[in-house]
């Protein structure tokens, strides 16, 4: 079963699912959460916040071979 | 002489430009093999008989009257059912769009066009390129050949599975986490993810803007260099695509004497240990570089989870982004495993996408540095030979292959032999940015110097012999 928290944050968002899926569904959550609290945790310098946009035409990716 | 479907494309082309090979009979023995295998294979959506045939009798037209276009011209092709063509049905593979007819076709295809190839048809992929394998969905997902009670990879798997049963030489797939190497390696095929940037994506369904790649599978090395060759270049309608000079794919070269390539051996020895049979086929390609001539020196870099908790975070964000207003108003219209992928970014913050794409420039920056002093790295392709076909399968650990889609480096996936059962095993070569063809060059060798090239999935064979 999942957990009342889980349906209710599944209603404020809008979504509709069979009952029978949300076991799986909350897994799925659970482990993309995790890896959302993974990059919450990263200290970072002010200095470093120049870089944050990814660019593919940044440095990194610019020919280097 | 080779059947004409078990030749390479860099065969068949030889042959097609020399005049002993005619396009149309290629791509009648191409038709011939899917009408003979793929109802228990289940790697085509759509076949294009009819436009296919008068595409290959159009090119053997030209060829007669001298206008040969080049190495593709002539060649049966297959595109993931997220390629948009135009008039006909592009799919997703998703109930959603079954419906769908595209007006134009997309960059890539226009290029394949150009180039004289012969689309043969629509291919199967998981949803949206990542709900699968599902068992709900319009199509039934594809099967491996090489044993049709597991997965072929995914989600460009009726790429990988095509190609392997030789139902075509060439297919095109997309890569967001791994969905071209991943069909690549359980299929025992080779399968190029270019450098970001390097091919447009324009017109073909994307599933992460900032991650998703479009590339080639094919049976070698070298046909994906002949591939992208017509694939590369800069599209301005593409906002991702680099405006750089198109890398030589025509130099790729079995020639790697000299060269300095970098063993990530932490990955599947620590972070996600791997299967013995994978660890052991790495180690055996370590020792043919060697061989060749390279010099193999192991290197570190972050933890192989941390690339893939970066690369999820902005995946499913950006999913769901694309897919919000489909699955808050007619969600019923994906399969179950579409629904929850492409929902799950809906619990992410805003900031959990920020401080992924911040963390993402450092594991950038992070990678050219332990590239610097290296032609390229290698990984295991995947940490396992291919599961069993059902709706967990893609559950595991953390991916070799999303690493380089964080990264935006090329990456390659290539054969590396074969389990005890006879289950393809595989490599993972990656390269600096723009670097396609050193990466390709040493899947070329590795292929060259081994007789994993020489197999195919005995499905394909028997199969064919018994129709």
């Amino acid at each position: 079963m999942p957990t009342p928290g889980f349906v209710q944050r599944m209603a404020e968002l809008g979504l509709n699912f069979p009952a029978e899926e949300l076991d799986a569904f909350e897994s799925f959550v659970t482990d993309l959460e995790r890896a959302a609290s993974f990059v919450r945790k990263i200290d970072r310098s002010f200095a470093e916040e120049p870089s944050n946009v990814f660019d593919p035409a940044s440095v990194a990716l610019t020919r280097t071979a | 002489m080779t059947s004409p479907h078990e030749l390479t494309i860099a065969e068949a082309a030889r042959l097609i430009a020399a005049r002993k090979l005619s396009p149309v009979e290629l791509t009648r023995a191409c038709v011939a093999r899917v009408k003979a295998l793929d109802g228990k294979l289940n790697a085509f959506i759509l076949l294009l008989e009819e436009s296919a045939l008068a595409e290959a009798a159009a090119a053997e037209a030209e060829i007669t009257a001298g206008r040969y276009r080049g190495k593709l011209h002539g060649i049966p092709i297959g595109l993931k059912d997220i390629y948009s063509t135009k008039g006909i049905a592009t799919t997703g593979h998703s109930a959603l769009m079954r419906d769908n007819i595209p007006a134009e076709d997309a960059h890539t295809v226009a290029l394949l066009r150009q180039a004289g190839a012969v689309i043969l048809g629509k291919l199967s992929t998981h949803e949206f390129a990542t709900g699968g394998p599902s068992f709900d969905l319009p199509w039934p997902p594809a099967r491996n050949p090489w044993d049709l009670s597991r997965m072929p990879g995914g989600s460009s798997s009726g790429s990988g599975a095509a190609v392997a049963a030789a139902l075509c030489p060439g297919a095109m797939g997309s890569d967001t986490g791994g969905s071209i190497r991943f069909p690549a390696a359980m299929c025992g095929i080779a399968g190029h993810k270019p450098t970001y940037g390097l091919v447009s994506r324009r017109g073909i369904m994307p599933l992460s803007f900032s991650l998703d790649h479009a590339g080639p599978l094919c049976w070698t090395s070298e046909d994906c260099a002949l591939m992208m060759d017509v694939l590369a270049g800069y599209d301005p309608l593409d906002p991702g695509s680099a405006d750089v000079s198109k890398p030589d794919f025509s130099a790729i070269t079995p020639n790697i004497k000299g060269m300095t390539i970098g063993a990530i051996r932490h990955f599947h020895e620590e972070d996600d240990p791997c299967d013995p049979e994978v660890a052991a086929a790495f180690d055996a390609s370590v020792k043919t570089l060697e061989s060749l001539g390279a010099t193999v020196r192991t290197i570190s870099v972050s933890p192989l989870q941390h690339y893939n908790d970066v690369g999820n975070v902005i995946l499913r964000a950006e999913a769901y982004s694309i897919h919000e207003r489909h699955l808050t108003r007619t969600p019923m219209l994906y399969g179950a495993l579409g629904r929850r992928r492409l929902a799950a970014g809906a619990f992410l913050r805003a900031s959990d996408y920020v401080s992924a794409l911040r963390h993402r420039s450092r594991l950038v920056a992070e990678m050219a540095a332990a590239m610097a002093a290296c032609d390229a790295v290698i990984t295991t392709g995947w940490p396992s030979a291919a599961p069993e076909l059902s709706e967990n399968a893609m559950v595991r650990g953390p991916m070799p292959t999303m690493v380089f889609n964080v990264t935006g480096s090329p990456a390659l996936s290539i054969c590396n032999g074969f389990t005890a059962s006879g289950l393809p095993l595989a490599l993972q070569i990656a390269g600096k940015p723009f670097a396609d063809p050193t990466v390709l060059s040493i899947g070329h060798a590795l292929e060259r110097a081994t007789a994993f090239r020489s197999m195919r999935p005995a499905f394909a064979t028997e199969a064919a012999t018994a129709a």
